[in-house]
């Protein structure tokens, strides 16, 4: 069964969205840009969770795919799901131009992984410790704060409103994570270990 | 995992994974260990792991033991890192030893 989901960045919903479909007895079996595909499970079976991977090289990625494999979890590599029809035109554009825009938007295509394990009744969390889970959201902030600036850019330039819509919802998407990260932070100052 | 630099201190979790690699583990067992020890108080996450192994590894204190192809890589810790851990143990005990003077409980 393929589902099409958009996400246009907020991790949390897609965790809930996931741990909901295999409370319905579905399972995640593969991704595509759009799409998730899910077969039958047994209710609640599974639980899910999501690390940024966007900082990783390919190679690094994997490592890192594999690693979590070892411990007996599956993976599933994940676009960060901003190819809006808008997006997806100005990332094939600056693609031609050269291979920072180039690098970024295969970066931004796997930049997400999703992480699988059978439930064991436990919350399942990727990051446990403050200072970590900073690390997590402020790396989570820096797409969204260039796409922001970039669609921002765009509609000074064009003067076109629906660059700024565009950028108001990277900007709201970066606040999220802004809040996350100073929040860890402050925990991280105030708690040891 | 960031490690006190100028006094020393190792994270809780850095200590554990030093003493869980007197043996050679890989991963999961690095978990299970850490889990087991704390009677499941410190429950380590994949990723906060995976930092802390790429963190150890790039200080020298842990290096990858046996087929380092293989699937299941197994780590070990280094002289260096047993050297970290004995500093460690030894800051401990003297912070244990204050405390109880302190406190009136030896």
């Amino acid at each position: 069964m393929k589902k099409i989901r958009f996400y246009s960045g907020l991790i949390n919903l897609q965790i809930k969205w996931l741990d909901k479909m295999s409370d319905k007895g579905y399972r995640l079996v593969g991704t595509g840009k759009l799409w998730y595909e899910f077969e039958p499970c047994g209710p609640s079976e599974y639980r899910y969770a999501i690390d940024y991977v966007g900082d990783k090289s390919r190679t690094q990625a994997k490592e890192y795919a594999d690693f979590l494999e070892d411990l007996g979890y599956r993976t599933y590599f994940k676009n960060i799901n901003l190819n809006l029809d808008l997006g997806d035109l100005v990332w094939e554009k600056l693609a031609g131009k050269g291979d920072f825009f180039a690098d970024r938007a295969t970066a931004l295509d796997r930049a997400l992984l999703i992480v699988e394990k059978k439930n064991d009744g436990k919350p399942f969390e990727l990051h446990t410790t403050y200072e970590d889970k900073a690390l997590f959201y402020r790396k989570l902030m820096i797409p969204y704060l260039l796409l922001f600036l970039l669609f921002a850019a765009l509609g000074l330039y064009t003067k076109m409103w629906g660059w700024f819509a565009a950028a108001a919802v990277f900007f709201f998407v970066c606040i999220v994570y802004l809040a996350d990260y100073l929040k860890m932070k402050k925990y991280s100052s105030l708690t040891e270990g | 995992m960031r490690d006190n630099v100028k006094g020393g201190a190792l994270t809780e979790v850095t200590f554990f994974i030093l003493l869980s690699l007197y043996e050679p583990k890989h991963g999961y067992a690095i978990m299970q260990f850490i889990e087991e020890m704390t009677d499941g108080r410190l429950s380590l996450g994949a990723g906060t792991l995976y930092g802390a192994i790429n963190s150890l590894l790039e200080k020298g204190w842990i290096k990858p033991y046996g087929d380092v192809n293989g699937r299941q890589k197994k780590y070990v810790i280094t002289p260096d890192g047993k050297k970290a851990a004995k500093t460690e143990l030894a800051r401990l005990k003297k912070l244990v030893d204050f405390a109880s003077d302190t406190m009136g409980e030896k």
